[in-house]
């Protein structure tokens, strides 16, 4: 499936079953790659939606952490963000707009993710993490510290949990 | 707007910050202008929709109880949505935050625009708006 496109809709199959499904498809959502000298490498795809059709910066900073980054171009990213994360099977999704609620709600409507929304900085997005949240809902804060961040904390808690 | 109003503090119970009584409060004088202007509009938003719509206003009914205002956005994203449409948004907002004293920068009006602004461009219209 090409990125940013809207796949169909999951049959409802319940509140519990979502978020149970969701749950493991995080922790699927780990990739192992090894070098040719047999070293593994852990990588995680993170999605991102902007309202505004933003987030380079962000995406930059999940590069920089060693995260792969899907970044959802145009405007109105923010509302594809659960369905991206199913097409993609990545770990963690973060959503920007006036609050990054829009996003998130509608992702855990429809794919049962655990969020967080209203932050307004990386620590928040950290701490977020940490509590096991999927989906990240901020202001509109379009930072490479934030990416960073944000995939180092992803990536120490998959660890731990792997 | 009452169910909504549910429908969304159940959404958000497990984040740190869940519906209380005073959004309640505030979500049931402010969704039912949103629902209006919706109407105007010949917008018939979806389940989808309009629990994002509805997170959006307790967003933005938080930061105005809390005397936040957003940052400023490019002059370039205004041209997204047609000037009587702004102004449309802009009345709805100076309608709810009059009464409570704030007055809700651009960006806010911009952020409630681009709401209807996407329904519109996802189809969720009427053949017969009201």
């Amino acid at each position: 499936m090409r990125r940013g496109t809207r796949p169909d809709r999951r049959p409802d199959i319940g509140p519990d079953i979502r978020a149970e499904a969701a749950a493991d498809a995080t922790a699927d959502a780990m990739d192992e790659t090894r070098d040719d000298k047999g070293n593994g490498t852990m990588t995680v795809k993170i999605v991102i939606g902007h309202r505004l059709g933003k987030g380079q910066a962000v995406a930059d900073g999940i590069r920089a952490a060693g995260g792969e980054p899907v970044l959802i171009p145009g405007p109105g990213a923010d509302m594809k963000v659960g369905d991206v994360m199913a097409a993609e099977e990545a770990a963690l999704g973060i959503s920007f707009c006036g609050s990054g609620g829009a996003g998130a709600v509608t992702a855990k409507a429809k794919y049962g993710h655990e969020i967080e929304f209203g932050m307004r900085s990386a620590q928040a997005g950290v701490t977020a993490v940490e509590q096991g949240r999927t989906v990240l809902g901020f202001g509109f804060l379009d930072s490479e510290e934030l990416g960073y961040a944000v995939t180092e904390a992803l990536l120490k808690k998959l660890g731990e949990t792997a | 707007m009452i169910h909504l109003t549910e429908r969304l503090a159940e959404t958000v119970a497990d984040s740190s910050a869940p519906v209380d009584a005073a959004d309640r409060a505030d979500l049931g004088e402010l969704l039912p202008l949103v629902q209006y202007e919706a109407d105007q509009q010949g917008l018939a938003l979806d389940d989808e929709r309009l629990l994002a719509v509805a997170v959006h206003c307790l967003a933005f009914a938080r930061r105005v109880r809390g005397g936040e205002y957003l940052d400023p956005l490019g002059d370039e994203l205004y041209t997204e949505v047609p000037a009587d449409r702004l102004a449309a948004a802009r009345h709805l907002i100076d309608t709810y935050c009059g009464p409570r004293g704030y007055t809700a920068p651009d960006s806010e009006v911009l952020l409630l625009a681009l709401h209807f602004e996407v329904a519109r461009r996802s189809g969720d219209t009427c053949e017969n708006p009201t």
